[in-house]
């Protein structure tokens, strides 16, 4: 009797303690930014591709990357300080250069080895991990049943007998515009729950 | 074998300490004001619950001003993680003993 007491008690201590977490890592919000900002990258690193070919994606990536890192980073200090609850920066530096990591040595494998449609579905597949990380760190769950669809898409779209470009353009305009429309939905949620927190 | 309840540590097992290491698990740092409203607590309450935290080494306190503002950050201590970590250990053996004493019933 005492051990389910006791079973019991220590069930509840553990559901508050996950509760909180979850609550404290949602509480800062934000995560509209790096959504809208990096689908819109990818919406304009597709045009760059479709009127430039791949090596201009190489270039626009190595720069815009560094750069949308930078101020994602700069964005979540600023945002951190006002809310009164600084996140570690480690976990998301580590996993922002695992996608760009991933992205440039897929990109280069594929391309080195003539594997065109693994060149062009690599970086994709390396942004849903990413993101389904990012979704984790934040406790934002559409992000990371997002970046699971768009994974799928990719690989079905491997696996039909569509030509790379065709691949390249629409994982582009896919995750792009896939990004910003659910970053927009969520900075559309927090100016709602702003104006009305009762509607939280 | 030592029962698990010998290994929860007194600092620690109240649902407010356990909450306050929680939220700043989470954290690199948070101040006072956002620990306090993300466990509805008051004032006095927290600042008590932050002593005894303190007096364990488990978390250290800042103070900083911000402009004119003044804003006191707490952030989890080494000894403060860990505390938490093996609290957690802890409670899931309780849970883990409570479903096998069930069992054999």
């Amino acid at each position: 009797m005492a051990e389910q007491a006791h079973g019991e008690e220590a069930r509840r201590l553990i559901a508050d303690v996950d509760g909180v977490r979850r609550r404290t890592r949602a509480s800062i919000g934000g995560f509209w930014f790096p959504l809208i900002l990096f689908g819109s990258l990818m919406l304009a690193g597709t045009a760059v591709g479709a009127a430039f070919g791949g090596p201009a994606v190489a270039v626009f990536w190595t720069v815009s990357g560094p750069v949308g890192g930078a101020a994602t980073a700069v964005f979540f200090v600023r945002r951190g300080r006002h809310a009164g609850m600084q996140r570690p920066p480690a976990p998301w530096l580590a996993v922002t250069a695992l996608i760009m990591m991933g992205a440039f040595a897929t990109g280069a494998l594929g391309g080195a080895f003539g594997w065109p449609r693994f060149a062009a579905a690599g970086p994709a597949f390396a942004i849903s991990i990413g993101y389904a990380l990012f979704a984790r760190l934040a406790g934002h769950a559409p992000t990371g049943i997002l970046a699971g669809a768009l994974a799928v898409l990719t690989a079905v779209l491997l696996l039909t007998g569509v030509t790379t470009d065709v691949l390249q353009v629409v994982v582009g305009l896919a995750y792009g515009g896939a990004f910003v429309a659910l970053g927009l939905a969520n900075a559309a949620q927090r100016v709602q729950i702003r104006a009305n927190p009762a509607a939280r | 074998m030592t029962h698990p309840a010998g290994e929860l540590d007194d600092v620690v097992h109240q649902r407010v300490r356990l909450g306050i290491l929680a939220v700043l698990a989470e954290a690199r740092r948070a101040d006072f004001t956002f620990v306090r409203d993300s466990l509805g607590l008051t004032d006095g309450n927290l600042a008590r619950h932050l002593q005894v935290l303190e007096k364990a080494g488990y978390i250290a306190t800042e103070k900083a001003f911000e402009g004119r503002r003044p804003r006191t950050w707490v952030r989890a201590t080494r000894q403060g993680k860990d505390a938490l970590a093996q609290e957690i250990a802890a409670l899931r053996a309780l849970i883990a003993r409570a479903e096998s004493a069930q069992r054999a019933e």
